[in-house]
């Protein structure tokens, strides 16, 4: 089995629900981006255009990150995503140097613990903030607790071009499966090594 | 029978830790069966228990996106689309996503509040104190009583989309049971769009590109959802369309959008698509000669006959002549033997003298707008207007015909037009806003594409376009022309701008000297609801200033934004998710697509409990109504206004469930026979409570209005003769009263008038003739964008918002500039810089971009606040509406937009 991602940048218009679906569904702090779009411009004038390049943790097959972890707290599950046990992570953040796509953010300890500049934390806030141990590095987990309760990804499900797609690509009756073998979709920085479970339709 | 339970369904989809792929599909049969999976998925739970809840948002003006909001331990800790939901999918934006931010957000008034400062400004303490909502409710309504004893006419009812959750219901009847004439809306000074759609097609809102069978579809500064992050299907149809069946999506605006992105963009200069429109023209009638004659014939008034007075020649009979082919007679418009109307038909003798078709008044005029003429007001090259005109007419699919089932079940057959084009703000907000609609509908005209198949179509369902006694589509409201009457009753001089959509800036300018307009009154009372006349219109200082004259304003507020600054009470009203709630989707405003085309559908928000002593807007209005005494006239007004339920969505009640005068309802019950009379009375808001939706469809033929007529039987107006004889209306009304009126100093009656014509001409303004040599000499512009494209529901305050948009997207609160036009002046990126027009002045950080077209300088999204308390960021943007006017000598003379791109200078701050 292996949770895979195909992206349609084709379809992807910049509008950010995926960005905010995934800070609300996962409660991140401010600053913390499991899934954001950069904003690209294409050409000169009058040839230009807006590209849109939708970024999320690649859940690499070959991760830096798990390799480089060092007391194991990172790692690959059977189901091909990479999770981090917050439990056994000392903060030391050398996963976060090697990822090679900026996909993991450190749980400050000096950090804000609410998005109201010099206000307290919200009602919502205060039922969700502990959901990100201080010393700890957190990253997009292709949000397992909702996957636990039949739902798809935030980002996945919320996007309104419906340009994710999310499934296990092993399964060559999975939507993801199919669409790889149509598209022949391409992983982001494959020059790494890194073998990526997130692919692009350019 | 094999029992599947939940879990196996879940698991046979892939979706319980394996592999999950509800609803984000590019093969749509797929998706369906996984939203229906998602359907068993998911239950709702009691008013205000732990669990999830129906809903719909309200983030932006159309607030068509069914949603659900899940609770636990009283506290609301996640959002989700409504995967039933057949217009979003599922999907929200980035705005809807924030809503749990909108409820706990620690900047909304949390309970009734008392200024205690008398003296208002935008830099004026108002020193609040608490107060109870008896206190809030007494001193509120004791003024507005005494207001209306005095004269009605001395009180502004303010309102405006950030409170129009059942969209202007209770707003409507309130206005009508005081008995003021002043009833402004804030919203649409910055989209006065509406005039052309109901000319041409007797239809509001708008209309939209069918994307069902579309080829060719050109849209000119709009949107079709991509621009403003829009999740309600207009978007993602685009892209269906684009990428599945191959259509040519061009877009011409002055800066590259997501949506030219996508598709190819055309840049131009800033009010200069009149001139592009008539260029292609040109291009259609005298280089590529092909047109659909036979929709000329009988779905337009082309061949209607034009006297010397520029309006219908008409028979004895009254009515209007057209000159038949066949026989070569002249013949009422609708006589039986009429066989070939002639469209050219020129210099015709009558008794008279000699009449002409319309047609050729309309071929004339187009007969010097050639490419190369208007390749130097627009920067499109004219080579690249020839083609765009060929590439329409070649995908027009001119001659063909398509058989759909109508509601009856009966095959209809129809015809097809697969290339359309559309304008909307973009091209609209400038003083010849409604000639460069018109002329869009002209071209559409040329190959037949209104409301059928393909083509450019009414966006909501019909029937819509019945004809007048001249056989031509009557209009049914902003078009519609009411005689002008002195002295003007309202505060903003509607009787001389009678197809204005709206301009409360200008009410304001009036309202501090209404006297010189020749008002009778002054204004006492102010009361405002989901408005903001202040930051989202024009000239935010004098309205400021005006409002601060006003005796006594009281405001519904949600937060404590320039409105509520301005006030002496506050009376809190609840966030999106706090409010009970229905409103009706009809059909797409922004494209008809295989999802929304004929999608009727009711949505239903059941309300979180109150976080703080705030209330449901329509409650305090009827509280208030009640207090004043006016609760019968209230009701009256219901009765005979009809229970609103959505924003064109109107049930009126039978005799025998009617309200009673002398009760106060609650908003529910309203509601409640709203829903029944509209949607049958199998549905009660308590059923409502449990799927949140009501989704009915029409037959695809229904959804096409011109296949509800016969042949000749309703025609499009491609002469403007209505258009005309407001102007010849107003020119004696004018002329009537000259001593008296006083619009503006300068402003100039017959400049005006020249744009209430029946054929459109060019004429250059201060925006189409800026030089380089000018001291304003760039022209700015505004878009809207994803994270701001209106100030409703507090979204420019939210922190998700502006955390997204200040880390992911350049263009946000940045001033934007062309590289080049960026290298000529010496600036770089990063540079504090101050753009300057006539009226204002703004200063921001600079953005260097090749998206945007030369010597434009680029503000995005409704951004930028006048006090501080909204919290920090809000106020820290830049605020592009300083930089625009209300003279009505720059606006459109018509639907009275204001023009919305202005000569600027820019400088180093």
């Amino acid at each position: 089995m292996k949770l895979a991602m195909i992206i349609d940048k084709r379809r992807c218009y910049g509008c950010h629900g995926c960005t905010v679906a995934c800070k609300q569904a996962n409660a991140t702090p401010p600053g913390t981006f499991y899934t954001k779009v950069v904003h690209e411009e294409h050409g000169k004038f009058p040839n230009s255009r807006l590209g849109f390049m939708p970024l999320i943790c690649n859940h690499c097959d070959n991760p830096p990150c798990v390799e480089v972890c060092p007391t194991g707290a990172s790692k690959k599950l059977a189901d091909g995503t990479v999770q981090v046990t917050a439990s056994e992570c000392i903060g030391c953040q050398s996963c976060m140097e090697v990822c090679p796509y900026g996909a993991r953010y450190y749980n400050d300890p000096d950090r804000a613990t609410t998005y109201w500049e010099g206000q307290q934390p919200n009602e919502y806030e205060r039922e969700r903030l502990g959901e990100h141990v201080p010393n700890t590095v957190d990253k997009c987990t292709f949000c397992a607790p909702r996957r636990t309760e039949g739902i798809p990804p935030a980002c996945v499900e919320t996007c309104p071009a419906k340009a994710r797609i999310f499934g296990n690509i092993e399964d060559s009756d999975s939507i993801v499966a199919k669409t790889f073998k149509k598209y022949k979709p391409t992983a982001y920085k494959q020059e790494e090594g890194t073998v990526p479970s997130v692919f692009y339709i350019e | 029978m094999i029992k599947v339970s939940r879990r196996t369904l879940l698991e046979s989809a892939g979706i319980l830790g394996v592999s999950a792929a509800l609803g984000n599909l590019p093969f749509k049969a797929v998706a369906a069966a996984n939203v229906h999976e998602m359907r068993n998925a998911v239950k709702t739970a009691a008013t205000g228990k732990d669990g999830w809840h129906v809903s719909h948002c309200r983030m932006c003006m159309r607030g068509d996106c069914p949603n659900m909001y899940r609770v636990k331990n009283g506290v609301v800790v996640e959002l989700k689309g409504n995967p039933q939901a057949p217009n979003n999918l599922g999907s929200m934006c980035p705005k809807g996503q924030s809503l749990i931010q909108n409820l706990y957000n620690p900047y909304r008034v949390k309970r009734p509040m008392k200024r205690t400062n008398p003296k208002k400004g935008l830099n004026e303490d108002p020193k609040w104190v608490e107060i109870s909502w008896e206190e809030a409710l007494s001193v509120t309504s004791k003024v507005l009583k005494e207001t209306r004893e005095k004269d009605p006419r001395r009180f502004i009812f303010q309102v405006g989309f950030g409170d129009m959750n059942y969209f202007c219901t209770y707003l409507f009847y309130f206005a009508a049971a005081y008995g003021t004439p002043n009833y402004l809306k804030s919203n649409g000074t910055l989209c006065t769009l509406h005039y052309g759609a109901d000319l041409v097609q007797g239809i509001f809102p708008v209309t939209v590109s069918d994307l069902n069978y579309a080829k060719f579809v050109m849209t000119i500064g709009r949107h079709t959802g991509m621009s403003v992050g829009a999740a309600n299907g207009g978007a993602r149809g685009t892209l269906d369309a684009i990428l599945e069946n191959g259509l040519q999506f061009v877009v011409v605006d002055p800066r590259c959008s997501p949506e030219a992105s996508k598709g190819e963009w055309v840049p131009i200069r800033p009010g200069t698509e009149l001139p592009f429109l008539m260029a292609f023209a040109n291009v259609i009638l005298f280089e590529i000669k092909k047109i659909d004659l036979e929709s000329l014939r009988w779905s337009t008034n082309a061949p209607y006959l034009i006297g010397k007075d520029g309006d219908y020649y008409r028979g004895a009979d009254g009515k209007p002549q057209i000159y038949d082919l066949s026989d070569k007679k002249i013949k009422s418009f609708d006589d039986k033997s009429l066989k070939t109307p002639d469209i050219y038909a020129k210099n015709i003798k009558v008794s008279e003298g000699s009449v002409t078709a319309g047609f050729v008044f309309i071929r004339e005029s187009l007969q010097s707008t050639t490419p190369e003429w208007a390749e130097k007001i627009t920067a499109i090259s004219a080579k690249n207007i020839r083609r765009l005109a060929g590439d329409f007419i070649n995908k027009a699919s001119l001659g063909r015909t398509i058989t759909l089932k109508d509601g009856k079940g009966n095959d209809k057959v129809l015809p097809l037009r697969t290339s359309s084009i559309l304008t909307q703000r973009g091209a609209m907000n400038h003083r010849d806003g409604v000639g460069a609609e018109l002329m869009s509908k002209v071209i559409n005209m040329l190959v037949g594409s209104l409301d059928v198949p393909g083509g450019n179509v009414g966006c909501a369902r019909g029937p819509f376009l019945s004809p007048d006694k001249d056989g031509v589509v009557e209009p049914k409201m902003e078009a519609i022309y009411r005689e002008p009457v002195w002295p003007p009753q309202h505060i903003n001089l509607y009787e001389f701008f009678p197809h204005k959509h709206t301009m409360p800036a200008f009410a304001y300018k009036v309202a501090m000297d209404p006297h010189k307009y020749g008002l009778e009154y002054e204004i006492d009372a102010l009361l405002t609801v989901g408005g903001n006349p202040i930051s989202s219109t024009t000239e935010p200082y004098m309205v400021a200033e005006s409002i601060s004259k006003i005796p006594f304003s009281a405001c519904l507020a949600y937060n404590y934004d320039e409105m509520a600054h301005m006030s002496d009470i506050l009376l809190p009203s609840h966030a999106v998710l706090e409010k009970q709630s229905v409103n009706c989707y009809e059909s797409a405003f922004d494209m008809f697509t295989k999802d929304t085309r004929g999608l009727k559908m009711l949505m239903y928000r059941d309300p979180f409990p109150p976080v703080y002593d705030s209330r449901q807007s329509q409650d305090i209005i009827m509280d208030i109504s009640e207090r004043i005494g006016i609760i019968a006239d209230f009701n009256d007004a219901m009765n005979k206004m009809g229970v609103m339920i959505g924003e064109i969505s109107i049930a009126f009640l039978d005799k025998e469930d009617q309200f009673s005068l002398d009760r106060r309802y609650t908003v529910r019950e309203v509601w409640d026979k709203g829903v029944r009379k509209y949607f049958g009375k199998q549905h009660t808001m308590d059923s409502l409570n449990k799927t949140g939706l009501i989704v009915e469809r029409e037959a695809p033929a229904d959804c096409y209005n011109l296949a509800r007529y016969a042949k000749g039987e309703t025609r499009f107006p491609i002469y403007f003769a209505r258009t005309k004889r407001s102007g010849d209306g107003l020119r004696k009304f004018f002329n009537t009263h000259k001593d008296k009126i006083y619009i503006e100093d300068g402003w100039d009656m017959e400049k005006h008038l020249a744009y209430y014509e029946a054929v459109i001409h060019w004429r250059g303004n201060k925006v189409n003739s800026v030089k380089d040599t000018d001291e304003y000499n760039l022209i700015s512009m505004n878009w809207k964008t994803t994270f701001s494209p209106m100030r409703v529901g507090g979204v420019d305050q939210l922190p998700y918002i502006n955390e997204v948009g200040e880390t992911w997207d350049p263009t946000f609160g940045t001033i934007c500039l062309n590289t080049q036009t960026a290298k000529e002046r010496g600036f770089s990126e990063g540079d504090m810089v101050t753009v300057e027009s006539e009226t204002g002045k703004v200063t921001g950080k600079l953005h260097i971009t090749e998206i945007l077209i030369p010597k434009v300088v680029g503000v995005a999204g409704a951004l930028g606040r006048m006090v501080k308390t909204m919290g920090p960021k809000a106020a820290s943007y830049v605020h592009y509406n300083r930089l625009t006017n209300t003279k009505i000598s720059d606006c459109d003379p018509i639907a009275l937009g204001i023009t919305n791109s202005v000569p600027v200078k820019i400088y180093k701050a």
